[in-house]
């Protein structure tokens, strides 16, 4: 098929709508959905309100809670360690504490926990890949925090308890948004770049569901630019740090309490016996295991491992029935589809636009009600486009913003958008981006307090793992704020309990024991084991002919 | 080069292209990018893949083409595979980063040339230009550290994913990712100052300015917050 | 407006500000302005001559062909690129002429410089300010700029070895040197001559040894003192670092009480124009000038 700057000649007839209705769509305005309208949309094209795309889990703390499939696929697991062949007689690292999984919210916990008064030797970091291998450091649109004049956490917490339909924990909402100031502070101390006006005030735009401009940002790169900060502090205090070391399984002691976990060595494939007074559970969301088939904006290894370590151990979940799909995964070309296409486009004035050019719906929705609007208008209409692949999507018109904003403004503000783009021929300054929803975010979670105290002693959470900050839809901008305002907490509460006394007991992995005793009681038909670490790419022809050695043949 | 592998049939007839990852030639789909065709030819990365996305820097790869003697490098992720590419992935880069305390610094060159005295040595070469996956002008904003430049240093490294590649072809040892990274805490530290509202905010919050008016709302029945969420102003934002 | 495409140096850039403002600010009165190349890299320095690297040629050639570049965007700019640094003067000068003569040099520099679309096509030239004001601006013209004369400054020129060696960069005749000196008079200041004009300052021995420099620099000054001068006008920022940091350690040393600041020659052109004092920066001076200028109220 001829190709035309990046785009086949047929999608090219649409684009010409698009273009045609521009100038026109220019002071247009879509009137946003009343909440009755939001439910009504929600029912009928949300994922999450499609029963077969959920189940009931079958054991444990969270019996009967109704949550996607893939969720309850890992949930329903075996170990993917036979605690039998664990030693934990003998002890490779033993710390006070201990940070599992080096996102934004793991890199804030070891870094607060070293200003709060833990000595460096005293904490470990370990991570699954790379430090950097993330979501905090993909994302792009921006942070929220509500230190402007006009605006105040109060109407943050309005807007955030709103977006997340009233089902947050007050408390943890709360801690978010009146920390949120504190946080740039100390970004800013640290030196991250935000965008700044030309009179040296921060830059703030507006996100789905704000009803103040407060997110903060670095061009489109916001969560590189935090994350590759924040690592560049974990290196400066010395901070030990183990990459390519997942966490497998917890540990416990006699009393139940979190005492520790195995690592894994990914590359030689030993495992590593770690005992911590405080375990810090920071590993992030679930967006690789692919919910209801959607493809995904997540780094590789957000496979929610911290989650099932965790309810193996007893910890409560809360509002994992939920997710987010981002309204505008990209839908073409093909190399990248499901990867985002930040609402900051949206939040800089594009709009959302069927096959004919025209508006399709309010373009800063709640993300929820977004990704639905654009699911029903490509499943129960014909007003979408279709790709060669037969993908469908809308147009989300990108030039729009340089007619609004003045040339240069996507360039200068969503200089990775316009080179992912680019990189495959297509300028969004001159043509619109084809886009469908993609799974993007992990609602629901662990559940803990202001202070990260899970419901099982010796285990803190916080970041993306957990639940309860943004009830069951988290707004663009919070994400970034909760990794930073929980991660710190979690790092203070881990110096209050290095202060205190208390010691932990003989390391055991009775609660993984007792795990595989409720799962052989279910007769699960298919046997699959988790966590799950990475997910499985290889081809079929491949996979097909896999082998397995036996030990120390090769 | 090793010889062609038995080539593995797909069902439908997608257009396929002969790749050779570390040497052994692969056939695989056209429309792959390099990461997803190692995986396709049976690789499960461990090292070489992170964000998926062009975020990360952990996926440096480079290349040469057929009859080309020009060593090109790109992120697998965000690259489409082509025919007769000869490649391997990074797994890292040896390229240790100073230490130091930015509070103790000031954004001048001195700062830079005493953790990274190196790049004093660059010769202008513009290798690391030319490799760069994310057409950063390396060259240049190694050139401004060097002069104390920190602002266009800073703004010039900006969209640096810290992929590694530029140090590995730099003939005078920089690690140049390293002095970009520096040259934004100082500029986003000293050039950049936290403007005052933010200041006056950290401090109504600590003197418990909001308080009560956050205690007062934690206790709305929900019917209440929601008339409360529904009745909230938009300043900033046109409506219809 | 004649603009000239200018290249700054690292040493200027980084620990002369009040040399650099100085002369750019009286460029532009002197309708010869001096335009930063935007993204212009080091030179190259000496070790471009210390070597038979073509590598290291790299860097001076592509300035070259970046600031042929630059010129594209200036007013009436002629083909030249301005230098205030000695340093860079010498390097670029040397570099320049060597390309022009060994095609096949420059050929193998442009190979390298041809995928960033740098190449260099031997047509520039390298002045420093000096020349520019000399041979493009004119005394003439410079005095008529002048409001304030530098009256009471009696001012030894010192032109160090690198204005003057060398052969392929000199910018006056070795022996008998005289910019410094007409431009000196032209702002209205009594120059006094010392022999030791070129004796070297000591240069990079301030990094390894600085007895070396000690002892070149209370030479030079001794007879500076001698000659009944009150101040001394250079034009590289190396010899101004060397003569004025270490002066202030002799003067403690040797409790002298006759200090002889030490000015770059934009700067007392800049104050001779009416410049406003603060672009000198004289703050990073060990010696302070604004003593001697205050006495002869030539400040602000
Ligand atoms: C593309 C994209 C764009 C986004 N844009 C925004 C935005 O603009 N604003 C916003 O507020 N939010 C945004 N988000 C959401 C936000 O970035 C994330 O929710 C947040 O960064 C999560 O941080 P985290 O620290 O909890 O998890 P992560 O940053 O994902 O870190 C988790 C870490 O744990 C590691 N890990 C996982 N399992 C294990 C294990 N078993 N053992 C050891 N380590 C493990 C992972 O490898 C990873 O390093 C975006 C997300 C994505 C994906
Ligand atoms: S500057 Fe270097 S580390 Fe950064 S993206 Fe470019 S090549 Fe990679
Ligand atoms: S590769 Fe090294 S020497 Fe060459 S321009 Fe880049 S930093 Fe300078
Ligand atoms: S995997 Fe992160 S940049 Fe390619």
């Amino acid at each position: 098929m001829a190709m035309i700057r990046g785009y086949p000649e047929n999608m090219r007839k649409s684009i010409e709508n698009v273009n045609k209705t521009r100038s026109k769509r220019l002071d247009q305005i879509i009137p946003d959905l009343t909440l009755a309208e939001r439910k009504e949309v929600l029912d009928g094209f949300h994922p999450d309100y499609n029963p077969k795309f959920k189940r009931n889990i079958t054991w444990g703390q969270n019996k009967g809670d109704n949550v996607p499939n893939e969720v309850v696929d890992v949930l329903e697991a075996y170990p993917m360690v036979n605690p039998d062949d664990i030693d934990l007689s003998q002890i490779d690292f033993d710390v006070n504490v201990l940070i599992v999984g080096a996102g934004g919210a793991g890199t804030s916990a070891a870094l607060w926990s070293k200003y709060a008064g833990v000595p460096k030797e005293e904490i470990l970091l370990a991570t699954k890949l790379r430090l950097g291998d993330c979501n905090t450091v993909m994302a792009q649109g921006g942070i929220q925090a509500a230190d402007r004049p006009d605006d105040s956490p109060i109407i943050h917490y309005l807007d955030a308890i709103g977006g997340g339909h009233f089902e947050n924990n007050p408390k943890l909402v709360n801690a978010l948004v009146a920390d949120g100031p504190k946080i740039i502070k100390w970004h800013k101390d640290l030196g991250m770049m935000y965008d700044c006006n030309e009179d040296g005030s921060l830059v703030q735009n507006p996100g789905g569901g704000t009803s103040r401009n407060r997110m903060h940002c670095a061009k489109d790169y916001t969560g590189m630019e935090i994350f590759r900060t924040l690592k560049d502090e974990i290196i400066n205090l010395e901070i030990p740090y183990l990459e390519f070391s997942p966490a497998v399984e917890l540990i416990t002691d006699e009393t139940g309490r979190v005492a520790g976990t195995v690592l894994y060595n990914i590359e030689t494939k030993q495992y590593f016996v770690v005992r911590a007074k405080t375990t810090i559970l920071t590993t992030g969301g679930f967006g690789r295991l692919h919910v209801a088939g959607f493809p995904t904006t997540n780094h590789y290894g957000a496979t929610m491992d911290g989650v099932v370590m965790a309810y193996r151990a007893g910890a409560k979940l809360r509002d994992l029935d939920a997710t987010q799909f981002h309204p505008t995964g990209a839908a073409f070309p093909e190399q990248i589809v499901g990867l985002l296409i930040t609402e900051k486009v949206r939040s800089l004035g594009g709009q959302v636009l069927g096959k004919d050019g025209e508006q399709l719906c309010y373009p800063l929705e709640p993300r929820d009600v977004e990704a639905s609007s654009i699911i029903k208008c490509c499943t129960s209409t014909d007003n979408y486009i279709e790709t060669p692949t037969q993908m469908r999507g809308v147009w989300l018109d990108s030039p729009l913003i340089e007619e609004i904003k003045g040339k240069g403004t996507i360039l200068n503000n969503l200089s990775a958008m316009y080179r992912m783009m680019n990189r495959f021929d297509i300028d969004i300054t001159e043509d619109p981006i084809l886009v469908y929803p993609t799974l993007h975010y992990q609602n629901g979670g662990i559940e803990h307090d202001e202070n990260c105290y899970t419901s099982i002693k010796g285990l803190l959470a916080a970041g993306e793992i957990s639940g309860g900050v943004h009830g069951k839809n988290r707004l663009m901008g919070n994400s970034l704020l909760e990794i930073n305002v929980f991660g710190r907490r979690a790092g203070m509460t881990a110096a209050k309990e290095f202060r205190k006394k208390s010691t932990v007991g003989k390391l055991s992995l009775t609660h993984v024991h007792k795990s595989i005793k409720a799962l052989d009681a279910l007769n699960l038909k298919d046997k699959r084991y988790s966590p799950t670490i990475l997910p499985e790419y290889r081809s079929d022809a491949v996979r097909a002919r896999l082998v397995q050695l036996y030990e120390e043949s090769l | 080069m090793a010889k062609a592998k038995p080539k593995t049939k797909t069902e439908n007839s997608t257009p396929m292209v002969k790749i050779f990852i570390m040497g052994a030639a692969h056939e695989v789909p056209a429309s792959l990018t390099i990461m997803k065709a190692i995986e396709y030819a049976g690789f499960k990365i461990t090292r070489g893949s992170g964000c998926r996305a062009g975020f990360c820097g952990a996926c440096g790869t480079i290349y040469r083409k057929e009859g080309d003697y020009r060593i090109y490098a790109a992120l697998a992720c965000q690259t489409q595979v082509e025919d007769g590419m000869v490649l391997t992935q990074l797994p890292f880069v040896p390229a240790p980063k100073a230490r130091y305390n930015v509070d103790e610094l000031q954004p001048n060159a001195s700062a830079m040339l005493k953790y990274y005295p190196e790049v004093a040595r660059c010769l202008s070469c513009n290798a690391c230009s030319k490799v760069c996956p994310q057409e950063i002008k390396v060259m240049d904003y190694v050139q401004y550290s060097l002069q104390g430049q920190i602002k266009k240093a800073a703004d010039e490294s900006f969209d640096c994913v810290q992929c590694g590649l530029c140090a590995i072809r730099c003939p005078a040892e920089i690690p140049q990712y390293h002095v970009g990274m520096l040259a934004r805490r100082l500029h986003g530290k000293y050039n950049l100052k936290a403007p005052e509202n933010l200041e006056h905010r950290v401090k109504e919050i600590e003197d418990g300015v909001y308080t009560e008016a956050f205690s007062e709302l934690m206790k709305l029945s929900k019917a209440d917050l929601k008339k409360r969420y529904t009745e909230r102003d938009f300043i900033d934002q046109k409506k219809a | 407006m004649v603009q000239y495409s200018y290249f700054p140096g690292c040493n200027l850039k980084t620990n002369a500000k009040g040399f650099e403002k100085s002369a750019v600010a009286v460029s532009k009165k002197l309708n010869a302005e001096l335009v930063e190349i935007p993204n212009w890299n080091c030179c190259g320095t000496v070790h471009t001559m210390t070597s038979d690297n073509l590598m290291k040629r790299i860097a001076p050639v592509r300035v070259l062909s970046r600031s042929r570049k630059h010129i594209e965007e200036l007013e009436d700019s002629p083909n030249e690129v301005a230098t205030l640094c000695s340093m860079c003067n010498s390097t670029l000068k040397i570099v320049n002429k060597e390309v022009k003569v060994d095609e096949d040099k420059l050929s193998k520099i442009n190979y390298q410089l041809e995928e960033d679309e740098e190449t260099y096509a031997e047509d520039m030239e390298v002045k420093h300010f000096l020349e520019i004001l000399r041979d493009s601006v004119g005394y003439k013209n410079i005095a008529k700029k002048v409001i304030k004369e530098l009256k009471g400054i009696k001012v030894v020129p010192y032109y160090g070895c690198m204005l003057l060696h060398p052969e392929e960069a000199k910018i006056d005749d070795e022996e008998m040197p005289s910019v410094l000196e007409y431009l000196m008079e032209s702002l209205g200041a009594e120059v006094i001559f010392s022999p030791l004009f070129k004796f070297c300052c000591g240069s990079y021995h301030i990094v390894d040894d600085e007895t070396i420099v000690d002892s070149q620099v209370s030479k030079i000054l001794q007879d500076v003192r001698v000659k009944g001068a009150n101040a001394m006008v250079v034009a590289c920022p190396l010899c101004a670092y060397n003569l004025d940091y270490q002066q202030k350690k002799l003067i403690k040393q040797t409790g002298e009480k006759n200090p002889i600041p030490i000015f770059y020659f934009s700067q007392l052109m800049a104050i001779a124009m009416g410049e406003p004092i603060e672009i000198n920066h004289f703050e990073d001076h060990q010696i302070d000038p604004r003593k001697l200028l205050k006495e002869l109220k030539l400040e602000g």
